[in-house]
């Protein structure tokens, strides 16, 4: 690129001092109390990152707790009721309010900077994301000082869970709280997806894409179909909770095992979707202290995909014991096996490039190493219990908690410690103690062997899980002694790196830049950092341009790439296309606002008032969630610029507006109905589950609801409302907004009579929810379908404001493309829903 | 889009798609048979387990499909991969480096994919019942 730079404007260092001051100006983190309306991927990074970590040591604190309940034999340290509070906390909070969260505060802190990117497409999510994670958590967490927390074990099992009489609210916390939680995670999946898809610098091709930047994208889609079975499984199970409708409740055809499976369909990926991540941060470390090159790029990128594969062909082997066919557990048996393929391909791929290279020993290195050893062997527990004999011997007891805490503090605690060692200079200007870093390593290396190695065996002697106490002379009593002093050594660790991270560095000097001498582009940012994110948007044309590109760092700093500046005083990115990164907009993100605070807590305020039942107050919330979100998104996106194109330097010009495929927001819908439809085939999985275990009553005989007229008559009006949709998107093309408002509205009108269409067949026939499982599964598909025709008649009715306030027009159709979008997922959903509840029934009879 | 000249995202996991599509046709035919075989007449009435002869002639042809359908896109891999003057480790900014790169990652995935493939239909040779 020098040879195109050498007469370029960038010559003139005045020239760049100005457009220095400018990108500050535009980007600069507010000041005082508006700060805390930032939304820039390295303010929320921060906050996300540091509430996940807060989240882990408070459940650090209660796993503690058990630790020091189970030290010696008939403990009365905790009672038994309390004790169940604090293991199920212990690991809802690691897994859902820590080890996904951190994934994604991660992911938002770096990937933009990794990917030369100033941020990610939809800013304003990731914030909408933090602040619900933020109320969500601390509402789950808060409970347990009410003596309300969840007490039926991370993973919920009804008939317990769903009985009022064995749990009180708790069970209402964590299912409301955690799918709170769980939208967001959504939200921050599409949004990594999209970024990383879209936001790569101009150049980097999928070849030259990092590693990290693979793996997000491989987790981010295990999202998209790992939570959604979870939200669909929440839903049956609170209706059944709040309004008794039997879904797991033998006596009425309902089923346990359904819950089972849906909860383990999210359960199992969920466990890969926390690996794979912090194996990511291992493929950015590994290369840096062998100062090569990654040997095997393609190999990682094979196993990052085929465990995203496999990782979902698991499920059923938390299940063995439930009674299953052995032919049934013999598949998920074998499944399980082959996911070890792919997983151990990335340890020999990092071994390799630490052999090839010439390794610096380091902080970070240590645990990277400490991950792999402690990994490697719950890896191999692991292909043990997968053997479904085994594991009939090893079920539900301590081995299982032996085998989890190695694969989850190996796989990922370890690596996520190597990535803050790594990461912290990046993040915060400041190195970490070396020191301090070895003397944690030991701690918690140490400690943490001692405390999950002896209770391999107290599992294999028969000590069960999430029992609260132990009776003398069992065997067990020196084994849980020693766990439970490991447990204290491994807190200590844990304090030693927590002071490290958080002691005052003020007086500390600054890190030089790019202190590790990585290759990769995150490590050109200067030390104290610059709120621009990256002064320009670089030309890529190797996989480490630091490493291997002349003169990139040079170049970088005199702006000589794209977007050296901030003429028009707008939050500027490039967007590039997905295979090869050519530049195809100049994208214009949105500022800081409080709006998406607002958004997220009157969201989180309506799903907090449905835990208590109080349903006015919940309806009130949902309708100032809604008027916040409209507001954001009437304010904030879709927004016209001044003038058609902008030169991004270099010559380049290139369009502010863009719609349809091209656009990220089309994106970002197609990707959100991708994770809507698995949630709902999760309902329509639920349908077919109780047909195969009812001989005759699911469907019953002829003569039961819905019938077929209504759900016909729904069709109908369906289609046709979609038909109106296509109509008016042709009228807005053709540039008639008189024709565009009268299909819009037409649209609306013929959506709703075929949701109210929808929900009259099951109401003319009489169909009782809380009769049997059949009534109420017809009405949960037909009140889901209704509900997401709702929705798009928001849209609608959003269009044609839009076009009524001139901000929707031939030139400007994001909106109409976006909304079309979903109205196509909406059809899918409503025929689907039909044929199932309509004419299923006619077929099996 | 799958049939492709071009290696995309798509050609890179059509493999890996088959895989769990067949894992998915294996595991619902197994269930379903021995589910409904059990719903009608529980075993502890007397009779035999109910064997799945049907579940594993459909597991057998889908295996069947399943492989060709993963050699067929390890053939066209093969083709992307070889296809431009790139050399390993196709890390320089050129289309045939992105082109082979993809080839030969979608080479590795179906490799695996096959592999995978074959470990779910093996249960169905050795278990012929519901037990």
């Amino acid at each position: 690129m020098t040879d195109a730079a050498l007469a370029s404007p960038q010559d003139d260092p005045e020239l760049r001092k100005a457009q220095e001051a400018r990108l500050e100006k535009v980007w600069e983190t507010p000041k005082g109390f508006r700060y805390w309306s930032a939304v820039n991927n390295s303010e929320v990074g921060i906050w996300y990152t540091a509430t996940a970590l807060a989240f882990f040591l408070f459940a650090g604190v209660l796993g503690l707790l058990i630790r020091a309940q189970l030290a010696v034999p008939d403990n009365d340290f905790l009672s038994a009721t309390f004790y169940n509070q604090v293991f199920t906390l212990h690991g809802t909070a690691m897994m859902f309010l820590f080890a996904i969260p951190i994934f994604e505060a991660v992911a938002i802190l770096i990937l933009p900077e990794m990917l030369g990117a100033r941020d990610l497409p939809f800013p304003r999510l990731s914030a909408f994301g933090y602040w619900s994670f933020l109320l969500g958590g601390v509402f789950v967490c808060g409970s347990i000082f009410f003596n309300a927390a969840p007490d039926s074990g991370w993973f919920m099992y009804p008939p317990l869970s769903t009985d009022h009489k064995q749990t009180g609210i708790g069970a209402d916390v964590w299912l409301l709280g955690l799918s709170f939680i769980e939208v967001a995670s959504i939200a921050a999946a599409v949004e990594l997806i999209v970024g990383t898809l879209k936001c790569r610098p101009p150049g980097m091709r999928i070849n030259l894409m990092p590693l990290y930047a693979w793996y997000v994208l491989v987790v981010a889609g295990m999202i998209l179909f790992a939570f959604p079975p979870l939200i669909a499984g929440d839903i049956l199970f609170e209706m059944e909770r709040m309004f008794g409708w039997p879904f797991f409740d033998p006596s009425k055809g309902g089923d346990p095992l359904l819950w089972q499976h849906l909860f383990w369909i999210f359960g199992h990926p969920e466990v890969y979707i926390i690996f794979l991540p912090a194996i990511a941060l291992l493929a950015m470390i590994v290369p840096t202290f062998a100062q090569r090159p990654i040997l095997g790029y393609s190999w990682i990128v094979l196993a990052a995909i085929g465990t995203g594969f496999l990782s979902f062909g698991l499920w059923v082997h938390h299940m063995f014991t439930t009674g299953l066919p052995s032919i049934s557990l013999a598949f998920f048996s074998a499944a399980s096996e082959a996911v070890a393929i792919p997983t151990g391909v990335q340890i020999f791929v990092f071994l390799a490039t630490l052999l090839a290279g010439r390794v610096i020993y380091s902080v970070p290195m240590l645990y990277a190493v400490g991950a792999l050893a402690i990994f490697v062997f719950g890896g191999l527990t692991g292909v043990m219990v997968a053997l479904a004999p085994f594991d009939w011997q090893a079920h539900d007891s301590h081995f299982v908690v032996a085998h989890l805490h190695y694969t989850l503090i190996g796989g990922m605690f370890f690596p996520l410690i190597a990535g803050i060692y790594y990461y912290y200079p990046f993040v915060m200007d400041r190195r970490l103690s070396d020191r301090l870093g070895k003397i944690g390593f030991w701690l918690l290396f140490v400690g943490f062997n001692v405390t999950f190695l002896p209770m391999h065996i107290t599992g294999l002697r028969g000590m069960p899980r999430r029992v609260f106490t132990y009776a003398e002379g069992l065997g067990f009593e020196t084994l849980n002694l020693v766990s439970t002093v490991g447990a204290f050594v491994f807190a200590a660790g844990v304090l030693v790196v927590a002071w490290d991270i958080l002691r005052p560095k003020s007086k500390e000097p600054y890190a030089p830049r790019n202190v590790w001498n990585a290759g990769t582009l995150e490590w050109l940012s200067e030390n104290p950092g610059r709120d621009w994110g990256v002064r320009t948007v670089p030309i890529i044309s190797t996989r480490y341009p630091i490493w291997q590109q002349p003169n990139f760092v040079r170049d970088y700093d005199e702006g000589r790439f794209y977007l050296p500046d901030a003429e028009e005083g707008k939050r500027e990115t490039l967007i590039t296309s997905v295979l090869d990164a050519r530049p195809i907009q100049c994208l214009r993100v949105p500022s800081n606002t409080f709006i998406t605070m607002g958004a997220a807590f009157l969201t989180g305020g309506a799903f907090i008032a449905a835990t208590f039942y109080a349903w006015t107050l919940t309806i009130g919330f949902s309708i100032a969630a809604l008027i916040a979100i409209v507001i954001w998104l009437w304010t904030g996106t879709a927004i016209i610029p001044e003038k058609k194109e902008k030169d991004v330097g270099l010559g380049l010009k290139l369009p502010l507006y863009v719609s349809g495929p091209d656009s990220v927001g089309w994106w970002a819908m197609f990707i959100t109905m991708i994770g809507d439809m698995s949630a709902f085939a999760s309902l329509i999985f639920g349908y077919f589950f109780y047909w195969t275990i009812h001989a005759s009553a699911f469907p019953p005989a002829a003569g039961v609801g819905p019938g077929q007229f209504w759900p016909a008559v729904a069709m109908a009006l369906v289609l046709a409302s979609w038909g109106a949709m296509l109509l008016a998107r042709r009228a807005n093309a053709a540039d008639s907004p008189g024709a565009l408002r009268f299909w819009l509205a037409g649209s609306v009108v013929l959506a709703i009579g075929g949701g109210a269409a929808l929900l009259w067949g099951p109401h003319a026939t009489g169909l009782d929810p809380t009769s049997h499982v059949y009534p109420a599964t017809v009405w949960i598909i037909a009140i889901w379908t209704a509900v997401h025709l709702g929705v798009g008649v928001i849209m609608t009715l959003y269009c044609l404001a839009r076009s009524v306030g001139r901000k929707l027009t031939a030139e400007h159709d994001i909106d109409i493309h976006n909304v079309v979008l979903f109205w196509h997922f909406a059809l899918i959903t409503m025929a689907v829903t039909v044929a199932v509840l309509a004419l299923f029934p006619l077929a099996v009879r | 889009m799958i049939a492709s000249t071009r290696a995309n995202l798509i050609t890179l996991i059509t493999a890996p798609t088959v895989w769990a599509v067949h894992f998915l046709v294996c595991y619902v035919a197994a269930s379903v048979e021995c589910a409904k075989a059990m719903a009608d007449a529980r075993v502890f009435t007397g009779g035999g387990w109910p064997d799945i002869t049907t579940a594993r002639i459909v597991i057998a042809v889908a295996t069947v499909a399943a492989l060709a359908a993963i050699a067929w896109s390890s053939r066209q891999a093969w083709r992307h991969w070889g296809d431009g003057d790139a050399e390993p480790p196709y890390d320089d900014a050129t289309f045939d480096d992105r082109q082979q790169f993809l080839g030969f990652a979608t080479v590795l995935l179906c490799g695996l994919s096959f592999i995978g493939v074959i470990f779910v239909a093996l249960p169905a040779v050795f278990i012929g019942d519901c037990r």
